[in-house]
């Protein structure tokens, strides 16, 4: 059956939107609110950490080049006073970049991924296993897991790093601490994107989400195996087609 | 229709979740706020967010306004600590992180008309978030020179050395009366030392002050005497209070008044040696403008005329003593020099010795001609003393020439 202009053209761009953010096509398609919980939780943690992290690793670089006043407020950049989007660095660096990271990672990705992890391994679900490693475990997905974990870990390093770094004289333990954390935060973004890896697929879902809102019942043919055969992918896009 | 199953593991999975959330939160954020410095030393350690009261995960969900007003959504029932969200209105957003450091600062956002926080940190916005400001914002209101006239200018444009929460110089001691001078001369030198002065000075006094001007000054400073060099601390002893004039008592330490020529004729005056030398101060007219006039010293000259010599024997009787002086001068020993003229002598004097009628005009007692008629031989001892007349007439001492009258007249 033929698709109609409004679908075609408006509605199909509004639902790119919804599940970029909400995912309701795999709660939808699963029927199963707890693993679209936990996966979306999964999936918009590691993406938003993935971005803050990025954004922190920049505006830090800013921020210590040009020591420029860290402000307090919430978001300006939204608020009325536009100026202050292009005088606050550190706004992006502790806001977005600093709380931002501590919130999708901390309180979204880290809880979430932990319950999949032990959901899927010990608790035998299969829908969250595939959700987290794909088609398969293999030697590159194993770890691809293991230095997200590690990174997870090293993300709590102040607790247990810093200490011993301020014995050892260390100017700034605290952020020499989490120095750890960000190497392998960084590598594992880069070893996880280049072996298709549990980045590679979130940050895949996230772009065929938006490159559905840009240019409507379309999806970059690079995906096409993701759309085809990926447990959780697969489900994103009913009506996706090749470009 | 969700079955069972389903529901049960969503119940399952979201108490697994929040357990997992809680139990992460309390493994690592504390440790972020013990450990991570700019957490519990910079946003977290305000009078209104102490990390110590965030005690969960949400809790930031509670007065997310930081005690004021959000900006994103001013219409949310945040906390909001009034005091605070209107000393941010008036003064800057700075206090939502900053406390007030202290009295001085206090003293600031007290004055009117109203003083922002960036008003001073002018660099706070434009890259110099820590940097503390210089001197030049505070001649935007205050006026150095107006506020510190005996000060010199290159020492008052350093306003943050002796105003500040900690000021290097403690500038309170230093107001006159208060502390003593070697506390003024070591906290010149500290004065130099904040701000990295690559100068020297003959003096630490002169760090705030000039070198006086006044004529007493100028004699007695830098001179080496007795294989010494007068400076400041000299006569301004170390132990005297910052701001008191050193006495008479000083004078004598290098000076003997007794043993200089006519100050025996005025014991009683010796007490107080500025009571005559009175260059230290810069000029404030002339002698005889002190409003003492030479009476205010010399009053009693005619009853002890007696005592007196040479010249000033006859004519002190007679005259006033700008009959021969200047006495709008402003020191004495121009005072004195003034009247060194021969000339002088001719406007009242006949080369014989005798009276000119100007000398019955500017008598301020009765004269008569015949009390000084003059002598045909004096028109021969001019020539002797080519017209100096005080090669014989001497005006207090002993004459330059023994050759008549000893004793003067």
């Amino acid at each position: 059956m033929a698709e109609s202009l409004l679908y075609r053209w408006v509605w199909c761009r509004i639902r790119g939107l919804i599940e970029l953010v909400l995912q309701l096509e795999v709660l939808i398609k699963t029927r199963e609110p707890g693993r679209w919980l936990i996966a979306l939780l999964v999936y918009l943690g590691l993406l938003g950490s993935m971005l803050t992290a990025v954004i922190a690793g920049l505006t830090k670089l800013v921020t210590m080049a040009s020591n420029v006043v860290p402000r307090p407020h919430a978001l300006p950049m939204i608020g009325p006073w536009w100026e202050k989007l292009f005088i606050s660095w550190p706004q992006w660096f502790y806001g977005l970049g600093l709380h931002g990271h501590i919130i999708t990672g901390l309180y979204f990705a880290a809880a979430a991924y932990t319950v999949a992890l032990v959901a899927a391994l010990l608790g035998r679900d299969e829908w969250l296993y595939g959700f987290l490693f794909g088609e398969k475990l293999g030697l590159k997905e194993f770890f691809d897991h293991l230095l997200l974990w590690l990174t997870f870990v090293f993300g709590a390093a102040p607790v247990f790093l810093a200490p011993l770094i301020k014995a050892a004289g260390g100017i700034m333990p605290g952020f020499q601490s989490l120095l750890v954390h960000g190497i392998l935060g960084y590598l594992w973004i880069g070893y996880s994107m280049a072996t298709r890896g549990l980045a590679y697929r979130v940050v895949a879902a996230a772009f065929i989400c938006i490159y559905q809102v840009i240019f409507g019942l379309r999806y970059p043919k690079v995906y096409s195996d993701l759309l085809e055969k990926d447990p959780w992918i697969k489900l994103l896009y009913r009506e996706a087609r090749s470009r | 229709m969700v079955g069972y199953k389903p529901l049960l593991r969503l119940v399952v999975y979201a108490a697994a979740f929040v357990v997992v959330l809680l139990a992460y939160w309390y493994l690592v954020v504390p440790g972020y706020f013990v450990n991570v410095e700019v957490c519990s030393k910079a946003c977290h350690s305000t009078h209104i967010l102490d990390y110590k009261k965030i005690s969960g995960p949400f809790w930031c969900l509670s007065c997310h306004g930081f005690g004021v007003r959000s900006e994103i959504a001013s219409w949310a029932p945040f906390h909001v600590d009034e005091k605070l969200q209107a000393a941010v209105e008036e003064h800057g957003e700075c206090l939502m992180c900053h406390p007030v450091p202290g009295k001085f600062h206090e003293a600031h956002l007290a004055a009117k008309p109203v003083v922002k926080c960036v008003d001073c940190h002018t660099d706070a916005y434009r890259g110099g978030h820590t940097v503390k400001p210089g001197s030049k914002p505070c001649v935007s209101c205050h006026n150095p020179a107006a506020v510190h006239p005996h000060l010199l200018p290159s020492a008052v444009s350093y306003c943050l050395v002796c105003h500040s929460e900690r000021p290097a110089v403690d500038w309170e001691k230093l107001k006159p009366g208060k502390a003593s001078y070697e506390f003024a001369a070591s906290s010149a030198k500290t004065f130099l030392k904040a701000v990295g002065a690559r100068w020297t000075v003959k003096s630490y006094c002169l760090v705030c002050h000039e070198e006086p001007p006044a004529e007493a000054h100028k004699v007695h400073l830098w001179r080496s005497i007795g294989g010494r060099t007068v400076k400041c601390l000299t006569c301004h002893k170390a132990g005297f209070t910052h701001g008191t004039k050193p006495g008479a008592v000083l004078c004598v330490e290098c000076h003997k008044p007794s043993e200089v020529p006519l100050h025996e004729l005025a014991p009683e005056k010796l007490s107080s040696c500025l009571l005559c030398h009175r260059g230290w101060a810069p000029g404030d007219g002339s002698l005889f403008a002190t409003g003492k006039g030479c009476k205010g010293c010399h009053g009693d000259i005619r009853k002890n005329v007696e005592r007196l010599v040479g010249l000033h024997y006859k004519h002190v009787a007679y005259y006033g003593c700008e009959a021969c002086h200047k006495v709008d001068v402003k020191t004495h020993k121009e005072f004195m020099e003034s009247a060194k003229s021969s000339g002088l002598c001719l406007k009242c004097h006949t080369v014989y010795g005798g009276l000119k009628p100007e000398a019955f005009k500017l008598a301020q007692a009765p004269l008569t001609k015949t009390e000084f008629a003059g002598f045909a031989y004096h028109e021969n001892m001019v020539k002797a003393a080519n017209g100096d007349c005080f090669k014989c007439h001497y005006a207090w001492g002993k004459p330059k020439l023994e050759l008549v009258l000893p004793t003067g007249g």
